[in-house]
């Protein structure tokens, strides 16, 4: 018998970011360097999965990075940041 | 002599043991999903509360406020069938299962070689599982065997007329509306119709009836049928989280499907049919069985044919499995006769990548496949799942 499953991409994982008082990131730390957030091109917020033992609530970020590089991340409840993959 | 093994309301015991309730409680089995609405086989406490197999559920849980449902496990009823199978297989018999609760094989053979026909049917006891209330009993055409096996005696050739005499007539396996016939004839035992004429059970129920009345009459000449032990292959995928897009179940059993066409045709085989098998979030099962109309390796053709049986899956899917024995033909599946522009390009695109396979691992030659494309978490839309030439 063979097993497989399947790998998930975009995968989000815990990231360091500086947000202003009014809550919007205002740089993020990747790869041990700052980088400073240029734009925050859209937000918004996610809530689902309500109905299971893991419910989701997010505040998403589509922010672009200096120098250019586009990122998107979230913010949960508990103020712990992630960084898509 | 033909040896019965009868395990009474297997499928529902079956159920009951997954859900982990008791067996003296009011529980019956729960409608299965696109079926009609009316419950399964009960326990005998539903029983004594009036519930009756066929009941509509909401009659049902009018008769008997205390009822409990349980969701049927077809899928673990199968595997727990081919265990006895296998089981009664290792006395020697060539098996026959029946209904999923009755086990079927000539004896005669296996006498000497057991030590006689009681040490016989205590091996086959011992075959069932321990608390299925497992019953074993013998005669000497299959369809008294089987009423034997229900009461756990043996019936010698002699007896068997007066045996089946005032079992009901219900018991014969009659179309409904046959048994709708005999039971506005006023014919209730098996003793009634077997008294019958000839010519008028032929008049009245035809060539199926004119069967049940030899049954009745102890003269049914059937043979058993029994199993080929199968070899067979299976692949499984397990999902992270459960999955409920159509899409992304395809996908999942194209992937396992070429698995099993590719061990087919490793064995110098093809496949003749194949079971599809699903273990759902909420701790149920979902299985089908499709049948090929030829025999073939190509996985596109079984997959043409397995593709709508995944819309029946009615909840979430946390595991897919896919089962076939390599039963065909070697030289199956052999259809085109003139070979299409783009074969050559796919074949040596499929060999190179077979190739980095081959070299690398499976893991390396990966594909994108969509799970819920309009999930707002953008970790549930996509996932990286084995390529596919």
């Amino acid at each position: 018998m063979g097993t497989r499953s399947l790998r998930g991409i975009a995968d989000p994982g815990p990231v360091r970011v500086i947000a202003s008082p009014g809550g919007a990131p205002h740089a993020v730390i990747t790869d041990g360097r700052r980088r400073l957030v240029v734009a925050v091109r859209d937000s918004w917020r996610v809530q689902d999965r309500w109905w299971t033992d893991a419910p989701v609530d997010r505040s998403y970020f589509d922010v672009v990075l200096e120098p250019g590089r586009p990122a998107l991340i979230y913010r949960e409840t508990s103020g712990q940041w992630f960084l898509h993959g | 002599m033909i040896v019965t093994a009868y395990a009474p309301l297997f499928p529902l015991r079956i159920a009951i043991l997954g859900a982990r309730m008791a067996w003296d409680n009011p529980i019956a089995l729960g409608p299965v999903p696109g079926d009609p609405q009316v419950i399964g086989a009960c326990t005998p406490a539903a029983w004594d509360d009036g519930v009756r197999p066929g009941t509509g559920v909401g009659e049902a849980m009018a008769r008997c406020a205390a009822l409990d449902l349980v969701a049927p496990d077809p899928d673990a009823v199968r595997v727990a069938v081919d265990r006895v199978t296998a089981r009664l297989e290792g006395l020697g018999a060539a098996v026959e299962p029946h209904g999923g609760q009755m086990w079927s094989f000539a004896a005669d053979g296996l006498v000497r070689l057991h030590g006689g026909l009681p040490v016989l049917m205590r091996r086959t006891r011992a075959a069932l599982p321990v608390g299925c209330d497992g019953r074993v009993g013998a005669a000497p055409t299959p369809f008294p065997s089987r009423e034997a096996a229900r009461g756990g005696v043996v019936v010698h050739a002699d007896e068997v007329t007066g045996f089946l005499a005032p079992l009901p007539a219900s018991r014969l396996p009659l179309a409904a509306a046959s048994h709708r016939l005999l039971g506005s004839l006023g014919l209730r035992t098996l003793g009634q119709v077997a008294a019958l004429p000839h010519a008028a059970v032929l008049d009245r129920l035809g060539r199926d009836g004119e069967r049940a009345w030899l049954m009745a009459r102890g003269e049914d000449a059937a043979r058993l049928s029994p199993r080929t032990p199968p070899e067979p292959m299976e692949e499984v995928m397990d999902f992270p989280d459960p999955v409920g897009a159509l899409p992304a179940l395809e996908v999942a059993m194209r992937m396992l499907i070429m698995r099993i066409c590719g061990r087919a045709t490793g064995r110098g085989r093809s496949v003749r049919a194949l079971v599809l098998r699903a273990r759902t979030w909420d701790g149920g099962s979902w299985t089908s069985t499709v049948a090929l109309r030829e025999a073939t390796a190509d996985p596109a053709r079984v997959c043409i044919a397995c593709t709508p049986r995944l819309g029946r899956i009615g909840a979430p899917v946390t595991r897919l499995a896919s089962e076939a024995d390599a039963g065909g033909p070697p030289d199956a599946g052999q259809m085109s006769l003139v070979a299409q522009p783009d074969d050559e390009r796919r074949r040596r695109a499929a060999a190179a990548i077979a190739q980095v396979r081959a070299a690398e691992g499976d893991a390396q030659v990966l594909g994108l496949v969509e799970i819920e494309p309009w999930s707002r978490l953008p970790e549930r839309r996509w996932a990286l799942g084995p390529y596919e030439a």
